[in-house]
């Protein structure tokens, strides 16, 4: 009886303590690969949707005549979140204003930067640290003439055997001063995931 | 033997009784109805007490007698032994009879949010409260009218 329990107790106990056992292994991956883990928005995602809406910007015969003399200065605007998911927009904004600006036609005013930018004129012109003849004066900075803003919706349908998302994004470029949008485009990712019956 | 035994019910114990739970799957693709933006207006963190009448305490009695008897099969000898078994499990079974035959009052953190949305409405949202978001006042947020009927608020990125 000692034997039986004591057998039956510490193999439950190695059963429940394997299931803890902790074998997390780290590789480097290719940051490009297509990830397919699940079905909500991913890594492919995102870089599908800021390199197509950054080809198409650049290729667009209007942007081409608003950059053929100058390079316009933009400031992106927070990409609006329409899914349920909790996505990190900015990081797609982040990569379609790199990308334009290593394209070399644009320029971009960083609006989250403004109160560092303003703390750092401050200090040039107040502390006494600075030469003030040196010093970067206020009132110079050069105001954005056009604005890149846009969303990201969502369509999920689901049944037991299969779900659907469908995502829209949606990215507009408006002239500041007329408030005409001079290009907009959109991009569609449509992701399923079907229950695998047979698996090997 | 006994100490051997003794561990292993410990650590039995202790494994199948820890468990986490996420608040909320905030990275999950689900049907939606419509997202208003805004900002945080107010936060105020609330509970809620329920009393809550314990289901399985059938099993959780069946349990404590099944390791009462086990482990008060461990001492004395002959009938000696038996009469620590039956006693085990008595004693086992009515600690954990009486353990979970009264309701058990359960705390639930919620915070309560005055949300004020961009075409200038003002909502008051109460939620879970969920510790990989904290919400303070002036921030950013998405108001998500999910399609199952319930709302969520969000921060913005």
């Amino acid at each position: 009886m000692n034997k039986l329990i004591l057998a039956v107790s510490v193999s439950l106990t190695l059963v429940a303590l394997s299931g803890c056992t902790n074998k997390s292994v780290v590789r480097y991956g290719d940051a490009a690969a297509v990830e397919t883990n699940d079905i909500n928005f991913g890594s492919t995602d995102l870089q599908t949707v800021a390199g197509q809406m950054t080809d198409s910007l650049l290729v667009s015969p209007v942007v081409g005549t608003l950059t053929a003399n100058t390079r316009p200065i933009m400031f992106v605007e927070s990409i609006k979140n329409k899914t349920s998911e909790h996505i990190d927009t900015e990081s797609i904004t982040d990569s379609i204003s790199t990308k334009l600006l290593r394209s070399g036609k644009f320029r971009f005013v960083d609006m989250g930067r403004v109160e560092a930018a303003r703390q750092q004129l401050e200090f040039q012109q107040n502390s006494g640290m600075v030469d003030t003849s040196k010093a970067m004066q206020f009132g110079k900075q050069v105001g954005a003439q056009y604005m890149l803003y846009g969303n990201l919706a969502s369509i999920v349908k689901s049944n037991k055997d299969k779900s659907d998302v469908y995502y829209k994004f949606t990215l507009r470029l408006m002239d500041l001063e007329s408030g005409l949008v001079e290009w907009a485009d959109e991009t569609e990712i449509r992701k399923t995931k079907e229950k695998e019956f047979v698996s090997w | 033997m006994k100490t051997l035994l003794l561990t292993s019910f410990t650590l039995l114990v202790l494994l199948f009784s820890y468990s986490t739970y996420a608040d909320y799957d905030r990275n999950q693709a689900i049907p939606v109805d419509k997202v208003l933006f805004g900002s945080v207006i107010s936060v105020r963190n609330i509970s809620q007490e329920e009393l809550v009448k314990d289901k399985d305490s059938g099993w959780k009695t069946f349990g404590g007698a099944l390791i009462g008897g086990a482990i008060g099969n461990q001492f004395g000898g002959g009938s000696g032994r038996d009469i620590a078994t039956v006693l085990g499990a008595v004693i086992g079974g009515s600690i954990a009879q009486n353990r979970h035959n009264q309701p058990k009052k359960v705390v639930i953190r919620l915070v309560e949010l005055m949300i004020s949305v961009t075409n200038g409405e003002q909502f008051m949202v109460i939620q879970d409260f969920d510790q990989q978001m904290i919400f303070h006042s002036s921030d950013k947020v998405r108001m998500i009218y999910l399609a199952n009927g319930s709302v969520r608020i969000d921060k913005q990125f």
